[in-house]
């Protein structure tokens, strides 16, 4: 009878009773890990599903600010160039949309684009040029690129630190060299005329682009320049966008003497 | 293509300017070196089989009145210290500037016994020895003779590409 009712019994409750022979064995399990403390490899596995599961709602942001806030803080005092390099590419966009927003910009006449150069910035190697005629050889352009690094330098060291926050143009009469600075590169433009204030705008983004395009290039860089040829059509099309034809043409000794009377004049501004 | 800057750095008058004025095609002559204390020039090679430009930053001589600016080395690929063969007081300062070169850029370096036409074959013997530990070679030249003067830049051009 006894065998009749247990053969009953197990036809009946047999599945509940695997089931609950499971969830015991994982409860034992789950105490014998809790008793064991926590495991950092399984909480390291759980973490960032727990925070993409929150990210939804506001939840961990009390508390995971502070954390964010001293890890940023603390980043900037090892290296500002890490984050600056990070946002590069985003911040500058950013502000321009905020000063457009501020000032409209109107049509300027009469300015003229004859050179644009980007240039590597610790080398002070050309990496690529435009030329609106073909007054520089390549030599030349390689010249012309070490010179107005130097003089970015000299210029800048020779003021206290914190009176010059980088130089940007270099100017004599008529003819002015745009310089705008980036992380791993320096885009400069010899202009005649009036720049239009969009131009410095458009040079800001073109070396944006630029550094976007060719980050890994950048990083790496050893003095191969072919890389970055690709990018002198971006820099043509810009000069055709901004420049209004003057007639006269650069001519590669006024390119000199124009940065030497910058050299002179600036030298003795300074001393 | 590949573009590389090479420094040239010792003391005044130890025939820095002259060693570029031999080897590049050609200048343009306006002195601006004593302004802001370096002038470029460029010169392209062919090392094995590969267009090389070097462009070589001239940098003005140190004495007590005036340091080479470490700004003017940043990115060099190379770098010459020269000294004069018949001063050989002129070693102390291209060691100092040997040193301030490393900190700036671990490059190749060579170090250029100049003015080999004043002095005896064993006077450039000593002061290359006293050389050979601060360079990776000690290379002899002559501006008025226009001997050793392409050999050094080849050699440094070849440093600079491995």
């Amino acid at each position: 009878m006894s065998d009749e009712l247990d053969e009953l019994r197990e036809l009946l409750l047999g599945a509940d009773r695997l089931a609950i022979a499971r969830l015991e064995a994982r409860i034992d399990a789950l105490e014998q890990r809790l008793e064991a403390g926590p495991r950092v490899d399984e909480l390291a596995a759980l973490l960032p599903k727990v925070i993409e599961k929150r990210s939804t709602d506001a939840s961990l942001d009390p508390g995971l600010q502070p954390t964010v806030e001293r890890t940023l803080l603390r980043s900037v005092e090892d290296d500002p160039k890490v984050i600056a390099d990070a946002i590069y590419p985003v911040i500058g966009p950013a502000i321009r949309r905020s000063i457009a927003a501020m000032f409209s910009f109107g049509p300027s006449g009469g300015f003229q684009v004859d050179h644009i150069f980007i240039i590597e910035g610790a080398t002070s190697v050309p990496l690529v040029h435009y030329q609106r005629s073909e007054d520089l050889d390549e030599g030349a352009v390689e010249m012309v690129s070490g010179m107005l690094s130097a003089i970015r330098s000299f210029v800048e060291e020779s003021f206290e630190a914190g009176q010059l926050d980088g130089l940007q143009d270099l100017r004599v009469g008529d003819v002015t060299v745009l310089v705008e600075p980036g992380p791993k590169a320096v885009i400069a433009a010899v202009t005649a005329g009036v720049p239009p204030t969009r131009f410095r705008e458009q040079l800001q983004i073109a070396l944006e682009e630029f550094h976007r395009e060719h980050e890994s290039d950048l990083r790496g860089f050893d003095g191969a320049v072919e890389p970055y040829q690709p990018f002198e059509p971006r820099l043509a099309e810009l000069e055709r966008r901004h420049g209004l034809a003057r007639g006269n043409r650069f001519s590669v000794l006024l390119l000199f003497v124009l940065l030497i009377i910058v050299v002179v004049v600036g030298a003795a501004i300074i001393l | 293509m590949i573009r590389k800057k090479i420094c040239l750095v010792g003391a005044p008058g130890v025939g820095k300017t002259s060693l570029v004025r031999r080897f590049v095609e050609r200048r343009f002559e306006a002195d601006y070196h004593s302004t802001i204390g370096v002038r470029i020039d460029r010169r392209g090679l062919e090392i094995d089989g590969q267009d090389v430009s070097l462009i070589i930053w001239d940098i003005h001589g140190e004495d007590e009145s005036l340091s080479v600016r470490s700004s003017y080395l940043a990115g060099m690929a190379g770098c010459f210290v020269v000294i004069d063969a018949s001063r050989p007081e002129t070693i102390e300062i291209a060691t100092t500037l040997r040193e301030r070169a490393l900190a700036v850029a671990a490059v190749p370096m060579v170090a250029v016994v100049n003015k080999t036409d004043l002095v005896d074959e064993a006077e450039v013997a000593l002061s290359s020895a006293r050389l050979a530990p601060l360079a990776d070679n000690v290379m002899a030249t002559s501006c008025l003779e226009d001997t050793g003067v392409d050999d050094a830049f080849e050699f440094l051009a070849r440093a600079t590409i491995g």
